[in-house]
């Protein structure tokens, strides 16, 4: 028996006689020839973490995938470009249809999930409608504007 | 064939021309140690396994920047406690199963288990293990069935040896109150 084991054996029936006199077995088993296959499994999960990461880069040729990032940032760049060039009045537009949209679906749908009309859930929210809001569409631009110069969200503007 | 010290699987795994085979005397080496200590912890064998082989290529992948200042066996023990217990976190979320429970979930595991064999007393120990916090847990067992020094334990758990000899001493006590209410 070896001093380590001499000392912990000790140490431990200091602690707990109880524990330290009992056998120390491993009551756990494996497979038979586990230990002897193991290391075959293991060779094989290596093989197969290592392809996998060089899997979809070795499959190209390296010509071809300096082409390709070279492609790709051609085309980011190219779509920057054309972002910064396009009229700023042409995007407020789409961002404004989209927003219309948007707000007429919102509003429809939880107009209905409250059961109230477009007027109601505006003085129900305590927002700030005008007199003279004669429909829904004008009702929408409002809200629209609203959101934009307060910079809330639509669900912000009617939830909160 | 006899086994080669650390710092000659080390050499021969940096400077043959086949690191393979100086990984495969590693793995016949250590695998025994690595997959008991990771099976103690989380107690089914397919478990352990799985843990055991990833063990392994996560080796693999870090052996080439091996600093020699720690062990090669507490560095692969290093590995296999923290792949434990992030298997063992990553259990508790896909199943919800609070940290408290997992013993619960562990020790009825262990009813069915085909590879566990043990006689009532051996029973009621691995409950009480089980019932002890992860930490106690792993130096319980380090200490217990391992026989490891504190030394090495430290290295592994980053923690000193004070502590862990603190760790030990309530892991003990909490076994043995286990074991006389259960």
């Amino acid at each position: 028996m070896s001093t380590e084991r001499e000392n912990i054996k000790k140490e431990l029936k200091e602690i707990s006689s109880e524990i330290g006199n009992l056998e120390t077995k491993n009551p756990f088993m494996v497979p038979d020839g586990y230990f002897e296959y193991l290391p075959h499994e293991i060779q094989k999960r290596k093989r197969v973490s290592e392809s996998s990461t060089e899997l979809w880069l070795g499959f190209f040729p390296r010509e071809m995938i300096r082409i390709a990032a070279v492609t790709l940032i051609l085309v980011v760049t190219a779509a920057t470009g054309l972002l910064l060039v396009n009229r700023p009045d042409q995007q407020m537009m789409v961002n404004h249809e989209d927003d219309e949209l948007y707000f007429e679906e919102y509003l429809a749908w939880y107009s209905d999930y409250q059961q109230l009309d477009f007027y109601e859930l505006i003085s129900e929210n305590n927002l700030q409608a005008d007199d003279d809001l004669a429909s829904e569409d004008v009702l929408i631009d409002y809200l629209i504007d609203y959101s934009h110069y307060y910079q809330q969200s639509i669900d912000e503007l009617i939830v909160d | 064939m006899t086994e080669l010290a650390d710092s000659e699987l080390l050499e021969m795994f940096r400077h043959s021309e086949n690191p393979d085979y100086a990984f495969n005397l590693l793995v016949r080496k250590y695998q025994e140690k690595v997959y008991w200590h990771v099976r103690r912890l989380v107690m089914d064998h397919d478990d352990a396994n799985d843990i055991t082989q990833d063990v392994f290529v996560k080796a693999w992948k870090g052996l080439e920047n091996f600093r020699a200042d720690s062990g090669l066996f507490t560095w692969l023990y290093r590995i296999a406690t923290n792949e434990t217990i992030t298997f063992l976190n990553k259990k508790k979320k896909r199943f919800f199963i609070p940290w408290h429970d997992i013993e619960k979930v562990l020790g009825d595991k262990l009813e069915s288990d085909r590879y566990f064999n043990a006689d009532e007393i051996q029973k009621k120990l691995q409950k009480a293990i089980l019932s002890l916090p992860e930490k106690q847990r792993i130096v319980f067992n380090l200490r217990y069935y391992d026989e490891m020094k504190y030394e090495e334990m430290s290295e592994i758990l980053d923690t000193s040896v004070g502590a862990l000899k603190a760790s030990y001493h309530h892991a003990v006590k909490k076994v043995e109150e286990h074991l006389k209410n259960n």
